[in-house]
């Protein structure tokens, strides 16, 4: 089996012949090869540097091709800061300029869709069959607080009409991002929403739930394999997870693995993570990072697991601790 | 009846419902409880019960968020109806404060900001990605006794230590009171950046203002609130 075919193995929740494992390398790619972020960010050719490099060094089966949840974002108007160790964000919220009715949803020739497609393309035609892509869209929730601010959370409980509405708009710009994917050939989907650790379960089933819908609807159309990225103690909302129509999940270290691991099978749902960003991949030692990796592996073994970072890499993390994680998963 | 309309009060404050709230403290002004009681027994109440619903997983932010705007209404209706001297008179303290440089997380700090400022402090919110300077320039400028930064990064941490350097180089240390809170702050690092005080939650974040303007001296000692010990 190739790489691609262990992590699409998993993705369809089987037990491959080892462990799959997919380093979320964003502006961490930048680090890699000695640019900084915002250029990174900003560049086709930088981008396909950074993703090459990441597969040499870290033999991943699958890899994100930028990790930036600005991109839609900005495309719609946001206003953004740049940084060098961090992937931008948004300081000015376009709806508090303009009416939603006059938003429409973003095309490959807005904001940095473009490089982003470039790179895409590029990618897709180098790695062939070897390592899978993953085209990382912003989720909805996460992208409604772009465009609204953090309003938003208030009139989830004040004006949940107005609310839905935004929701029903960022859920059809997810769809036109999923598709400049899937149309190049990208095969994973990763709809990445930090914000759904924030809310009750049974907030998440109103606003949330259905607005992954219209994609993973496409993803299943073109054959493809769709996920949610949470972040931060989303415990409370695992049981919604599993019912969420992708075809799993992935969670931080603020989630217990074996919880998470216990929901998903019983849904058959697939799940990965969850190594330790801060105190694991960046701070930690060698041997606390072959530990964790070790306890994941251990409590993950079995079908639908992929071992990954809670969420995108930091930007200085270590390379010598990554290897020793690339090197569990290819000998252990 | 007293005590009957105070609890009205709070629950309508925990649910977040600032409109029934605030006739609750139409009521209540006119039934001549004092507008301090009222603030106190019904109004901090409000958000303590919402406070318990989100330390055990019944409410999350929104909930939180909610509760905290009926706050503000409640205490903006309170204020207006005591004369200058009695606000003036009732203020604790006045704080500056902020996301540290390169941070856009505000969601924690604005809870932190709105609490203490229904708690009797004067709030002065610079708001995201604020830069050292800007700290001290505005806590000069208000004449604030506290500032208090905020960050979920710890890319950002180190601006923070940045606000003590620059205090002690203006040799301004002595005249604010200086804390810091947000995920990656440990104890430890308030501690060895010589900050003045330390908070887990929002809650925690009044508790400490309040300690530190009653007791304490600024740039001695690291004064910690912590509910949550356990975390
Ligand atoms: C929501 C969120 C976002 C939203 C923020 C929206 C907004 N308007 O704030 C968005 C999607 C924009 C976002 C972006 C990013 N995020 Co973010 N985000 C979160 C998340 C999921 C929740 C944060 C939150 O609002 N919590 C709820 C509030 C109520 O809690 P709180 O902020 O902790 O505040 C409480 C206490 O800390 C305390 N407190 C706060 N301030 C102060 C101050 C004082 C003085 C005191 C006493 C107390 C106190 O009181 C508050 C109320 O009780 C966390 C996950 C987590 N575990 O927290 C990640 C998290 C904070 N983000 C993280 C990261 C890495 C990022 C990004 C870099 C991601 C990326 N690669 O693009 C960007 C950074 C952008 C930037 N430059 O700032 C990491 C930080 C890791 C680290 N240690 O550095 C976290 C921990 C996720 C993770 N596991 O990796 N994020």
């Amino acid at each position: 089996m190739t790489n691609k075919e262990i992590l699409l193995s998993a993705l369809r929740y089987e037990e491959p012949p080892r462990v799959p494992w997919v380093p979320y390398v964003g502006v961490h790619g930048a680090y890699l090869i000695g640019k900084d972020a915002d250029e990174y960010l900003k560049s086709a050719d930088l981008i396909y540097q950074g993703v090459c490099i990441a597969k040499e060094e870290y033999n991943p089966d699958g890899l994100p091709i930028v990790f930036d949840l600005q991109i839609e974002a900005e495309a719609l108007g946001c206003e953004l800061k740049w940084a060098k160790d961090n992937p931008p964000s948004v300081i000015g919220h376009v709806l508090n300029d303009v009416p939603l009715s006059e938003l429409k949803i973003p095309t490959e020739k807005d904001g940095r869709i473009p490089v982003v497609m470039e790179a895409t393309e590029r990618l897709v035609k180098e790695f062939k069959d070897e390592i899978a892509l993953l085209g990382l869209i912003c989720g909805p929730f996460t992208l409604g607080l772009h465009l609204m601010g953090s309003k938003m959370i208030s009139k989830m409980v004040k004006n949940p009409d107005e609310v839905a509405e935004v929701f029903e708009f960022c859920s059809q710009v997810c769809k036109a991002m999923a598709e400049m994917y899937l149309k190049r050939g990208v095969e994973v989907i990763a709809i990445v929403d930090p914000m759904t650790s924030q809310i009750s379960p049974q907030m998440f089933d109103k606003f949330v739930l259905n607005s992954y819908n219209p994609t993973t609807e496409l993803v299943r159309q073109y054959n493809g394999r769709s996920l949610l990225f949470v972040c931060g103690d989303a415990t409370r909302v695992v049981p919604n997870l599993c019912k969420v129509d992708t075809d799993g999940f992935a969670f931080d270290e603020n989630i217990d693995m074996a919880y998470a691991a216990e929901e998903a099978r019983k849904h058959r749902k697939v799940f990965c993570g969850n190594l330790p960003l801060t105190v694991g991949l960046l701070f930690g030692e060698v041997e606390d990072n072959i530990k964790f990796a070790q306890d994941c592996i251990n409590i993950g073994r079995g079908p639908g697991f992929v071992l990954a970072p809670g969420c995108d890499l930091p930007y200085h993390c270590s390379v010598e601790n990554m290897k020793a994680v690339v090197n569990l998963v290819h000998q252990g | 009846m007293k005590e009957a309309l105070l609890e009205k009060l709070s629950n309508f404050i925990a649910e977040g419902d600032a409109e029934e709230a605030l006739k609750v403290v139409e009521e209540a002004l006119a039934a001549g409880i004092p507008p301090l009681e009222i603030l106190d027994k019904g109004g901090t109440r409000g958000m303590d019960i919402v406070n318990e619903r989100y330390d055990n997983g019944e409410a999350f932010l929104p909930e939180l968020v909610v509760a905290g705007d009926a706050m503000t209404e409640v205490v903006q209706k309170i204020f207006s109806q005591m004369d200058e001297a009695e606000t003036k008179a009732n203020k604790i303290g006045t704080v500056v404060i902020g996301q540290a440089e390169g941070d856009v997380h505000d969601i924690g700090k604005n809870i932190v900001a709105a609490l203490l400022a229904v708690n009797g402090f004067e709030v002065h919110d610079l708001g995201i990605d604020v830069p050292v300077k800007k700290f001290v320039e505005k806590a000069e400028e208000v004449g604030a006794n506290i500032i208090a930064c905020s960050t979920l990064l710890t890319t950002s941490m180190p601006y923070l230590e940045d606000v003590v350097h620059l205090l002690t180089d203006m040799g301004k240390r002595d005249k604010y009171f200086y804390i810091v809170g947000g995920g990656p702050v440990t104890t430890g690092f308030a501690e060895q950046m010589k900050a003045d005080g330390w908070g887990r939650t929002a809650f925690d974040a009044v508790e400490l203002c309040k300690r530190l303007v009653k007791n304490g001296t600024p740039g001695t000692k690291l004064e910690i609130v912590d509910s949550q010990p356990s975390n």
